[in-house]
Parts: structure tokens; C-alpha cells; sequence
């Protein structure tokens, strides 16, 4: 037996008060008399003074310390073992926080049993259950484990009951759990002197991290939800990925690109469909080797084919992951992919690698028309070795690269020309992702210099061949090397370093296709206001562009991110964009899939059930574990004794009125 | 109060020197004991076959129910004399002249009243009782009071009663007649206990007042004086003529050794308590005491004591004592008792 409140323990100082108030010399009870003629005579000696005498022994004393003591115990709040509430049920344990990690991840709509439940279902009325037996006092949790976990708190029972509400009506999340994060925001959640419990609800099919479980300071329970507990390793077979880009031939066609994969525990052949706008185009049967063998399928595609659909033509615990949608005509239909301008006399090698970027829009326009410049609307401008007029520059209001500007434009240079040569490379920088420059040669290149604030990148002897810079405030990147008159562009690092280029530069366009649950995150174009979001059910979700500061960019660069969580339905969604006055600007659709390799795999972790037991309880929780609270029946035993102590006090007036009526009626 | 001023005649109290106008025994509130029925049917016709012994007491006045040493001419015959000069010779019975020759004066018994007087004891230390379902001695006091009273109204005699506490106060009577039962039981019955007791004074101012002598009644508890003052107003009473009767009224819990001590050592309720304050009813004075045995065994010793003073007392000075506790019945045993001591016959 502890005791949950020690401090309780104080109110037994009531003990020696009442014994002193007992002990105290009250005055006697006064009697008339007919005369004290003889009572003096009889009592010389008058009754000793004294304010304090022996402690009565008599029953009011014994029962008001009883009952004192009991309610100083009471107050103490004792706990003993669980045991105890197995011989007396109605005793109230101790109040706890019970945190739920829910598995709410693509997995979980697997199905298993007969008939058939899906996991997430399973996992729902598992909840359920675990909330059912919490009690006024308690606290519960539920942290929905998908791509954006979800936390819902019910303190009371109406929130208890609003909680199980919810959570009856929630639908699946999708996308993918993180364990790990769930754990450490519910170690952050816990509230101080309750019992803590956390129970995790999944189909084991995530990871957990030992420093992670240590830290949660209560013991995690896990429940396997969906009967996935017993080893087995269901098969799965999923469209793991699909990708759609023109042929590079140019002909008007676009090669698909897919991979399935078998998560089962044996090899198996599967029958592949591919679906264009529908209508079966091809088929294919693959064979896949056991425990995540996968086989890539390319396919390439008739001009016009507005979606195409990979299917896989056999059922498994996952159904969902069996198909992969894409929309590869989006990408030349699409409006809202950022908008590039290139402004160049002589399109070449710098013209063609932008037009092969997926997902952009680029228009040329030649040096003479400045008025597209200064008419704005685009997301990039780049300018292939020209340069606006002076007067022109102060109205581009939009990120811009500059390959091979002339001397006099607005970058500043120094005298001489020179054939320069790489001896300087900002190593990590996310424009040099994937560019091999060995053996890139340069030819003549005027001599730039930095200005303040500029950040080279690449640099030589004589100069910055490429750095960071502004014009107006905003971004902008220097090529100061003309392309044409190097090799770069007959190497694979010129397009790589154009698409790292535009992609630091350019907002990210709307991906074809998102994982389930899997949020999407763009960056809306530059007159964008809101945007509204179309999911497959139809609800519409209207989202305002708001800038947010982006860490990883330069500290003058402001990123307008669009994320939309709710990708836990797999289809088509609708993404439009509107500018201030509510005129629609563009609109997109994006794919959804359900296929990914993770989630996918429904191979249960099987070191999962021993890295939750190595968690701990804190100190300040472990003597509460498995206790119950004895605080309401020592305060039933104290009323009890103190109704007994009133009906001592009141049965002489009983018995004096009772004498009063009977000598009334004599 | 109709006692007082208007039931007996203003004219008749205005007389009335001895008591002073002060303090009355007779409550302005007399509505708490309205409702006590201080003698039933039963008792009263059970009083009218008694009569008050008149013993040295001298009848006097009108003619009355009592016997009385001078020979008159009412039809009761008494005895026979010779005739001697100056003797009613209307009275000389010729019967016993004729057959033995001889003059003979037939005599007759004169019965004259008898004026009883009772001093009540209306001193606050009469109300008192040791047990709460016990009459208190005030009220057993004015039952005996009532019982006497009624026994003299119905034989015809004069009946005068005054309540005394620190002084005598106003008095109800002297009046005589059956007539006068309801208004004397009504007058006892609006009596209330207040103050001290001074008896000694207050019944030798009494018995100045009186031209003649007659049959006191005293009721009282005696608990106010020394016992020596009592044997000397006794004397006084015997000197002048009086024939005094003392009916002194006790509770048990007063003068018994038992209950004096259960009412000692227990209250109301029962309950035992170690210490208590004992309030005088009359000075209001308080004595507190732990009620032991010594303490018990020392009052019970100094009360009977103090009891036989009195009755060696009375008997000295020639006067009817009589102890009534308060729990006896009226109806048997106190009347047994007045009977046995020659009050009532």
C-alpha cells in the first residue's frame, strides 16, 4: 500500500485537537436546587479549578477520532494492489491518461478475416473498447498515425463521448504512420499525476525506434489489429510506381514507366493491364520473386491517351495498392505549371533543356520584346545572353536567371576576358545536386564580380562563373559563361544543372501523382491567391497562399507553400488557382495512389512487440501502475462513524423528550 | 386579578394591614398551569366525608359542624344537671321530673365553626422537583392546600389561605361556605412560586393580625431559617391559642439517600457527569461540587438531621407534624397520614 497524496497525512493534526477540546474543563452542567443550605454544609471543600483534565474515554471521543483518522487517510488518498479491485469492483483506480497511437496509415485498409475487416476497422473498434471503461477523471488520447498525425484529447466524459463519436465516424487517413513521432508527441502530451498507458494499435507493419520507446516515459502496450499477430505474412502485390514523361524523340508519344511488386512471401506471376482513357492498351504477366521482387514495366503510350491506368488483375490483402492512376497528357494541358520566359535571340542548348523540364511552361521571346517582360505573369525569366534595358530591369518583379550577361547589364563586371577555369565549388550546394563539371571547359567570359550579398557557387581564378544573386529582391541566378561557346551543354551536367536551377527558382508545379496520404506540396504561382482543392468525393477545399519563410532557401527568398493533407482517398484530384479578385487562373489535376513500398508491405516488424516492452515507466508513475484508490471507501467508513457519533449525541434528547412525554401524560 | 381585587370584594382586602402591597406569589402570567386539575371528582368526594379535627383549637361565632364545650340550646342533648337557681326553667325536662321526682335541666350541644388558616409556602424554592415527572413540592403543596381548604369549606368552616414567601401576600379569604370551593381552587391554581422565604417573621406577623386564635395550617418545606426560629414562632402560636399543624412537603430526592444520589449523579438523560453546579433556587447562588459518596453520604446526614430538629420541634411546642413527600398520592397516603396525625377525621 502507498499513499497517492502524503501531504493528506497533515490533516491528522484534527487527532490531538479533538482529544484537547475533550480534555478541557468545561463547565459543569448547573442543576437547581431547592437550597444550598446543606450541599455547602456536605461539600466543604469545593471542586478543583483546573482547565485541562484526563482525556474522557467515552464513545463520542472514540468515535470522532475514528473518524478524523479515517478522513486524514482518506485525504492521504492510500493505493493498494490491483488485486483488491478484483474482491471489490466498485473501488475507483487510480485516474489515468491513456494515449492511443492508431494506426491510420495505407496498410490498415488491408483486409483480413471472414468475413473480411479491414485492419483500420479493426483497429477503430479496438479504440473503442479502450476508451469504453474510462471513467470520469480519467484522460484519453487518440494520435491517428498517418502522413499528418491527428491528435484528439477527452478530459470529461461529454468530450469522452465526443471523442468515441468522432472517432466511430473518422475515416481512414492513409499514407504513412511514423511510430516514432507519435511516441514522442504523446511523451510530450502526457499530463503529470495519472497513471500512463499508452497503447499502440497497428498492423505492425512500422518501425520503432528503442531511443524513442525509452523516452515515452509509460508503458506501450501493443494491440495487432486486423488478426496479423500470428506471423503470418499475407501476399500483397502492389503498383509500387508509375511515371509518364514525352518520348524524347519527339513524336508525340510518352513513355510509361511502372513497377509492381510482390510483398508476399512467395513468388508469384501476376497478370499487368494497362488501361488508356479506359480501353485496355496492353498486358503483361509478370512474374515476381518473393518478399519485395519488383519488375519495372515501360510501355509507351498513343498520342492523346489523357489517363492511363496500370492494373494489376488479381485480388490480395490490399486492394487498394492493385492499381496506379496517371494522367500523362496533364502535363501539356496543364495551366498552372510555373511559367517560364525565356528571352533569348538565338535559342539553343539553354532553350532545349528547359523545354524538356516536366511540368513548366515555357514561352521565347526575343530581346526586342521587352514589353513581355515588363508585363510580369511568369514565375521565371530567363535571359540567354541578353539583358533588358536599363529601364526595363526595375520591373521585373520575379526570380530570374541570367546565362552569359553582357557586360553593362545590370551585373557588375571588371575589365578583361578571360578562358576561365573551375578552381572554386561551393561543395553541397543544392544547384550543384548531380553536376559532374570535370572537363567542362569555358570560353571567353568577361570578368564578374560579386556585389554584396552575392553568393558564388562556382568560381575561377578570375571571377564567379556562378553565383547567387538579386535584381529588385528578388532571387537570381548568374551563368556568367556563355554555353554555347563551352562544352557544358554537350554534357549531362548542363541539363541537370538547368533543372536544379529552375527548381530553386521556379515554384514547384503540381506533381502528377502523390502517394496515399501523402501530402502535396507545391508552391502556387506568383498571382495566385487561393487555391482549391477538388478531391475525388467532390469536397472542395478551398486553401489561402500565404508566404511562409523557407529555412533551406536564402534568407531573402519567400516561399508560397500550398499543402493539402487530405490524400487519404485514392483517384483524381482537381487543383484550380485563383488570384485576388477570385479569377481562375489555371487548373490541374493530380493522381493519388495507393502503391507504395512501404506501405505495401504488410510484412508484420517482428522485432516491433519487443522494442515496445523495453519502454519504461518514469519514477513519478511506476508506484501507480496496477493501483487502486482507497480514498472513497475510508471516506464511506468515516461517514458511517460520524453518522454513529450523531446518533450518540442526539439519543439523550430522544430519551429526554420521550421522559417529557411520558410525565405529560402521567 | 380576579383573586385579588375582584372575586372577594375590593372592600374587604383594603383592610388588610399585615401584607404589604409588594411582590405577589400570584403571577401576572397565569396561563402555564391553567390547564392542572389540582383535585379530581374523586378526590373532592372523598374530602367531603372528612372533616377537620378541631382538637385545642376554640370554636367560636356562628353556629358550624364543630362540637363545641358550651352548652347551648340546639336540639343535639348533651346531659342532664339539677336544676339550680338561674337555670332556664324552659329547659327542665319534665319527663325525668315525673318519674324520678326530681328537677332536671336538659343540656344541648352548641356547634360553632372553626377558623382555619393555611400559610402556603409560595417561596421559589418550592418549585422544585428531583425528577422532571414528579410534581414540584409547590404544586403538591396547593393540591394539599386545595384538599385541606375543601375539607373546611364543605363543614362549614372559615377558611382563610395566604401565601408567603419574603412577606405575606394578598390572601385568599377568609371566606366560608360550599360555595367558596371553586373560587379557593382557582385562586391555588393561579399561584405562582417566587422569592425567598422568611417564614419565622412572616407567620408571627400573621397570627399578630388575628384577634383569635384558630387552626393554622403551615405548608411549607422549611428550607429558609434555623430550626430554632420555628420552635419559637411554634411557641408564640401555642401561647397565643393557636393550634398549629405542620405539614412539611419534601421531595424524595431531597431527604432519601438513593435518590438523592441517582439525582446527583445522573441528569435528565442519564448520563453520568463527574462535576455539576448546584443553583439555588432563591438566592441563585452556586456551589459547584463533584458528586462522591462522602459528599452524598455528608448532605443525606445533615438533611435528617435537620429533619428531626424540625419534628423534635413540633412536638415540643405541641404541634402536628406531618412530612409529605411529593410522590405520595393525595388520595391515599397523605390523607392516611393527616388522618393518622388528627388533622382530619
Amino acid at each position: 500500500m502507498s499513499l497517492l497524496a502524503p501531504l493528506g497525512l497533515a490533516a491528522l493534526i484534527a487527532v490531538p485537537l479533538i482529544i484537547v477540546l475533550h480534555m478541557r474543563h468545561i463547565t459543569p452542567p448547573r442543576r437547581p436546587v431547592p437550597s444550598l443550605r446543606f450541599w455547602e454544609a456536605a461539600n466543604p471543600r469545593p471542586a478543583e479549578e483546573r482547565r485541562l483534565r484526563r482525556p474522557p474515554l467515552t464513545l463520542p471521543l472514540v468515535l470522532q477520532l475514528m473518524a478524523a483518522m479515517l478522513l486524514a487517510f482518506a485525504l492521504a488518498r492510500p493505493a493498494t494492489a490491483a488485486q483488491l479491485a478484483a474482491l471489490a469492483p466498485g473501488l475507483h483506480a487510480e485516474p489515468r491518461h491513456l494515449i492511443l497511437l492508431l494506426d491510420g496509415s495505407t496498410s490498415m485498409s488491408a483486409l483480413a478475416g471472414s468475413p473480411p475487416l479491414s485492419r483500420w476497422e479493426a483497429a477503430r473498434q479496438e479504440a473503442l473498447a479502450r476508451l469504453a471503461p474510462l471513467r470520469e477523471g480519467d484522460v484519453a488520447t487518440v494520435i491517428v498515425m498517418a502522413t499528418r498525425p491527428q491528435t484528439y484529447t477527452a478530459t470529461d466524459d461529454a468530450s469522452l463521448i465526443d471523442l468515441r463519436e468522432r472517432l466511430t465516424m473518422m475515416p481512414q487517413p492513409g499514407g504513412r504512420a511514423d511510430l516514432d513521432a507519435a511516441l514522442t508527441l504523446a511523451g510530450d502530451l502526457f499530463l503529470p499525476n495519472l497513471e500512463r498507458q499508452i497503447v499502440v494499435i497497428s498492423d505492425g507493419a512500422v518501425t520503432a525506434d528503442a531511443a524513442v520507446v525509452g523516452r515515452a516515459g509509460a508503458p506501450i502496450e501493443l494491440v495487432m489489429a486486423g488478426g496479423n499477430g500470428n506471423g503470418s505474412q499475407p501476399a500483397n502485390v502492389a503498383v509500387t510506381d508509375i511515371a509518364a514523361r514525352p518520348d524524347p524523340d519527339g513524336n508525340g508519344t510518352i513513355g510509361l514507366y511502372a513497377a509492381v511488386t510482390n510483398f508476399g512471401p512467395q513468388a508469384v506471376t501476376v497478370p499487368v493491364t494497362l488501361l488508356g482513357d479506359g480501353l485496355e492498351i496492353g498486358h503483361s504477366d509478370v512474374t515476381l520473386d518473393a518478399a519485395g521482387g519488383s519488375s519495372p514495366l515501360n510501355w509507351i503510350l498513343p498520342p492523346g491517351v489523357a489517363d492511363v491506368t496500370v492494373r494489376i488483375d488479381q485480388s490480395d490483402a490490399l486492394v487498394a495498392d492493385n492499381s496506379a492512376m496517371l494522367l500523362p497528357g496533364e502535363a501539356a494541358t496543364e495551366t498552372i505549371a510555373p511559367r517560364i520566359l525565356l528571352v533569348s535571340d538565338l535559342p539553343g542548348a539553354l532553350a532545349r533543356a528547359l523545354m524538356a523540364l516536366d511540368n513548366v511552361q515555357v514561352s521565347i521571346e526575343s530581346s526586342d520584346n521587352t514589353s513581355a517582360v515588363a508585363a510580369g505573369g511568369y514565375d521565371l525569366i530567363v535571359f540567354d545572353r541578353t539583358a533588358p534595358p536599363t529601364e526595363i530591369v526595375p520591373k521585373i518583379e520575379t526570380a530570374s536567371l541570367w546565362v552569359a550577361p553582357p557586360v553593362g547589364g545590370p551585373f557588375a563586371t571588371s575589365e578583361g576576358v578571360s578562358d576561365p577555369k573551375v578552381t572554386r565549388v561551393r561543395a553541397g550546394d543544392p544547384l550543384l545536386e548531380g553536376v559532374d563539371l570535370s572537363g567542362v571547359t569555358f570560353g571567353p567570359t568577361p570578368n564578374f564580380t560579386l556585389a554584396a550579398g552575392d553568393e558564388e557557387i562556382v568560381g575561377s581564378a578570375d571571377g564567379p562563373l556562378l553565383y547567387r544573386s538579386e535584381v529588385n529582391g528578388q532571387p537570381a541566378v548568374v551563368l556568367t559563361t556563355d554555353p554555347e561557346a563551352s562544352n557544358l551543354p554537350k554534357r549531362v551536367a548542363f541539363p541537370v544543372l538547368v533543372a536544379n536551377i529552375v527548381g530553386a527558382l521556379a515554384p514547384d508545379g503540381i506533381p502528377a501523382a502523390v502517394p496515399l496520404g501523402e501530402p502535396l506540396v507545391y508552391e502556387p504561382r506568383a498571382a495566385t491567391a487561393s487555391v482549391q482543392v477538388t478531391a475525388p468525393s467532390g469536397e472542395v477545399t478551398s486553401l489561402p497562399v500565404s508566404a511562409t519563410s523557407d529555412q533551406t532557401a536564402a534568407p531573402t527568398s519567400v516561399s508560397r507553400q500550398i499543402i493539402y493533407t487530405d490524400t487519404g482517398s485514392a483517384g483524381v484530384y482537381g487543383v484550380s488557382e485563383a488570384d485576388e479578385s477570385g479569377f481562375e487562373l489555371g487548373a490541374a489535376r493530380f493522381v493519388v495512389n495507393a502503391g507504395h513500398p512501404r506501405e505495401s508491405d504488410l510484412q508484420v516488424n517482428a522485432n516491433l512487440g519487443a522494442t515496445l516492452a523495453t519502454s519504461v515507466s518514469s519514477g513519478a508513475v511506476a508506484t501507480r501502475q496496477n493501483r487502486v484508490d482507497l480514498w472513497p471507501v475510508l471516506a464511506l467508513i468515516a461517514l458511517g462513524v460520524i453518522a454513529a457519533e450523531w446518533i450518540t449525541a442526539l439519543r439523550p434528547a430522544r430519551r429526554r423528550r420521550a421522559l417529557q412525554t411520558s410525565g405529560a401524560s402521567s | 386579578m380576579s383573586v385579588a381585587g375582584g372575586g372577594f370584594g375590593s372592600a374587604r382586602l383594603r383592610g388588610w394591614r399585615p401584607f404589604r402591597s409588594g411582590a405577589s406569589p400570584v403571577a401576572e402570567d397565569a396561563s402555564a398551569d391553567d390547564g392542572l386539575v389540582l383535585l379530581d371528582e374523586q378526590t373532592l368526594a372523598r374530602l367531603r366525608r372528612l372533616s377537620l379535627l378541631t382538637g385545642r383549637a376554640r370554636t367560636e361565632g356562628l353556629a358550624g359542624e364543630h362540637r363545641s364545650r358550651r352548652r347551648g340550646t340546639s336540639p343535639e342533648f348533651a346531659d342532664f344537671k339539677r336544676y339550680s337557681q338561674g337555670d332556664d326553667f324552659r329547659r327542665i325536662d319534665w319527663n325525668t321530673y315525673a318519674r324520678l321526682d326530681g328537677l332536671f335541666v336538659r343540656l344541648s350541644e352548641v356547634t360553632t365553626e372553626l377558623s382555619v388558616h393555611i400559610l402556603l409556602d409560595s417561596s421559589a424554592s418550592m418549585d422544585w422537583s428531583g425528577r422532571p415527572q414528579r410534581m414540584t413540592k409547590f404544586t403538591a403543596a396547593r393540591r394539599l392546600t386545595g384538599a385541606l381548604a375543601y375539607v373546611a369549606l364543605w363543614g362549614f368552616d372559615r377558611v382563610t389561605i395566604t401565601p408567603f414567601s419574603t412577606s405575606l401576600s394578598y390572601p385568599f379569604g377568609p371566606v366560608q361556605g360550599r360555595t367558596q370551593v371553586v373560587p379557593a381552587l382557582r385562586y391555588l391554581q393561579q399561584l405562582r412560586p417566587l422569592g425567598g422565604t422568611i417564614l419565622a417573621p412572616a407567620v408571627a406577623a400573621y397570627v399578630h393580625g388575628k384577634k383569635r386564635p384558630g387552626l393554622l395550617l403551615l405548608i411549607s418545606d422549611f428550607l429558609a431559617g434555623e430550626t430554632d426560629a420555628l420552635r419559637v414562632v411554634l411557641h408564640d402560636l401555642r401561647a397565643r391559642g393557636w393550634q398549629t399543624v405542620v405539614l412539611h412537603v419534601v421531595d424524595d430526592a431531597e431527604i432519601a439517600p438513593d435518590a438523592a444520589t441517582a439525582w446527583l449523579r445522573h441528569d435528565d438523560e442519564g448520563m453520568s457527569r463527574q462535576s455539576l453546579e448546584l443553583v439555588d433556587r432563591e438566592s441563585g447562588a452556586i456551589l459547584r461540587l463533584a458528586p462522591d459518596d462522602d459528599v452524598v453520604t455528608r448532605y443525606v446526614a445533615a438533611v435528617n438531621a435537620w429533619l428531626d430538629e424540625i419534628e423534635t420541634a413540633c412536638a415540643t411546642e405541641g404541634a402536628t407534624y406531618a412530612r409529605v413527600p411529593t410522590s405520595w398520592d393525595l388520595d391515599d397516603l397523605t390523607l392516611a397520614l393527616l388522618h393518622e396525625r388528627g388533622v382530619v377525621a
